[in-house]
């Protein structure tokens, strides 16, 4: 590899906190400072659509001049493009999809986790310590993120939180990523199925009458939040799963309730469980593009907050797609999926779940015989994220690009027969799916859209155009938008 | 100011009034019948109880109608 090739990894492995990963994105055109005023609702909101429906190139967004907060700062967007994913991960701005798919498939099952600890007075977190007097009202710059949220929302927090049966435990203490809505001074709610590793301990608490206590970590180490949301064994640490992932080291620190903590936190919120204590949440626009209903959600009290000076509170948009949360978890609803059924199914290629967590997903696979693309199908079903998640699937040969739209296009044109389709009626589904006659029912669709095989017709004397692909035609299209941007600037003088 | 929500709550609790040069820009507010927190400047269809698209309303009267997160055995 040359030196060339070389610098943005060494630059992505230089990134210990958000703070660096914004030099990192400034450096490279993905950071932006809002440059007037703007009021909470709904100047926020519409900064962060416009931005976040570039999939590739949304930047982050600095906020530093939010009527009614003077001396706050908001930022959004930091994993809102795929060029901010890609420079995270050692990459040049503007790396396909595809190749940053391929990227965390050869990183997946890395065992190198580096974790470092320092003490709670080497700590960029612990700089500056409130122990009483809370107003998260006040401390946090805190807006509707979509119009009819129940509340204020902190929607991209890192929750840790310690299995209450075996509080010593490492690996089972858990660091998830779950909903937020403030509705004090010192009190907010906290969104975690018991399917969900937070909700079962809140669970464990309940039945052995124990404390529950968590540290909420706001504007973290950007590989944090990328993977704490990717579903790992309950006891495995996804501290430790995100240091092997990245190939870097990430530095901890306690916090004052005894969680492990990343210590280049922007903020770390301590809360106390209160069981029993429950308040209306919601609704909350969630990546389905729609709004989720209200429930009776479990009530968390404030005990201290720790926070670097002049912190940064990062939040996120997140409703109809395109959003930074589509991008945020993308890649790592796809990666899972690919590596499970590709173990039983080496002809896999490459597997899409981009859209809505995956309720559409496209797989490229090597079609060996008629019906074999619909049973890799599926198995994709029978995945852990399958099961509930992929409701349309479409498969496409390897010659198309899954993550192409235009390609699949393509098959979906001229490699489908009516008989290529395929529906399951009366199969599970999520709760939030807006088309659901039953919530947490639905069907599965599969289109096989890949070549026609024996012993079914494969069709008449017809050959499909191979265009000439590669490196060297990769290397024309950017020599032509360079000789545009020429042209441009030609024409501009 | 009534609770734009349930409308059983002429007197929401104020939470944060957001100044500016010494001036109210914003008044934040929390209902504590049915926990919804707003401000005073948003959108009119927000904020406005007759322009509120009616599946956004809450009756808290029957919290029994909504979900628990945490189910139990007595739910």
């Amino acid at each position: 590899m040359n030196k060339q090739s070389e610098l943005p990894r060494q630059l992505a492995s230089s990134v210990n906190s958000m703070r660096d990963f914004l030099d990192l994105l400034a450096g490279h055109g993905q950071f932006i400072e809002w440059p007037e005023p703007v009021m909470p609702e709904p100047d926020i909101r519409k900064i962060l659509v416009a931005a976040g429906s570039d999939m590739m190139n949304c930047p982050a967004i600095l906020f530093e001049k939010i009527r009614g907060y003077p001396g706050k700062r908001l930022v959004a967007g930091v994993h809102g493009g795929f060029s901010n994913i890609a420079l995270l991960l050692g990459h040049p701005r503007n790396t396909p999809i595809k190749a940053l798919f391929y990227d965390l498939i050869s990183r997946w099952d890395s065992t190198k986790a580096q974790l470092h600890w320092v003490p709670e007075d080497q700590a960029p977190v612990h700089e500056c310590r409130i122990e009483k007097d809370f107003n998260l009202y006040e401390f946090l710059p805190l807006y509707k993120i979509n119009q009819y949220d129940g509340g204020f929302y902190i929607a991209k927090a890192n929750v840790v939180s310690r299995d209450p049966s075996d509080p010593e435990n490492f690996g089972k203490q858990n660091v998830g990523i779950n909903r937020i809505q403030v509705h004090g001074p010192d009190i907010f709610s906290l969104l975690s199925p018991p399917v969900h590793d937070l909700g079962r301990q809140m669970a464990i608490a309940d039945k052995l009458g124990v404390p529950l206590k968590i540290a909420v970590m706001l504007g973290n180490h950007p590989a944090m939040a990328m993977f704490a949301a990717t579903p790992i064994g309950y006891e495995e640490s996804e501290f430790e799963y995100a240091s092997g992932m990245m190939g870097t080291p990430i530095t901890l620190t306690k916090s004052g309730n005894g969680m492990d903590v990343v210590a280049g936190t922007e903020i770390v919120i301590e809360a106390d469980y209160l069981p029993g204590e429950t308040v209306l949440e919601g609704p909350f626009g969630e990546f389905p593009g729609s709004y989720s209903g209200v429930r009776r959600a479990p009530l968390f009290r404030v005990t201290a907050i720790s926070h670097r000076k002049n912190p940064i509170f990062e939040n996120i948009y997140i409703g109809r797609g395109w959003t930074e949360h589509d991008t945020l978890i993308g890649l790592n609803t796809s990666a899972p999926i690919y590596a499970q059924i590709k173990k039983d199914f080496p002809e896999v290629v490459a597997v899409n779940a981009l859209y809505q967590h995956g309720l559409t997903g496209i797989i490229a696979v090597k079609n060996r015989f008629a019906g074999f693309a619909r049973t890799v199908a599926l198995r994709a079903l029978s995945t852990p994220h399958g099961v509930m998640y992929l409701k349309n699937l479409i498969m496409v040969d390897p010659d198309v690009d899954p993550f192409d739209l235009n390609q699949v296009m393509w098959a979906l044109s001229v490699r489908t027969r009516a008989s290529d389709i395929m529906v399951l009626p009366e199969m599970p589904g999520i709760p939030i799916d807006p088309a659901a006659v039953i919530p947490g029912k639905g069907h599965r669709l599969i289109i096989d859209a890949t070549t026609h095989m024996p012993p079914d017709p494969v069709g008449n004397d017809i050959e499909i155009v191979v265009p000439p692909s590669g490196p060297e035609i990769e290397a024309l299209a950017q020599r032509i938008q360079e000789m545009q941007r020429q042209a441009l600037q030609a024409g501009g003088n | 100011m009534l609770c734009p929500r349930c409308c059983k709550n002429e007197a929401p609790r104020v939470e944060l009034r957001g100044m500016e040069n010494g001036t109210v820009v914003w008044t934040l507010y929390y209902c504590e019948r049915c926990n919804y927190s707003f401000r005073d400047t948003e959108e009119e269809a927000v904020l406005n109880p007759k322009k509120r698209k009616a599946i956004f309303q809450v009756d808290p009267d029957h919290k029994e109608r909504y979900a628990p997160m945490m189910p139990k055995p007595a739910d």
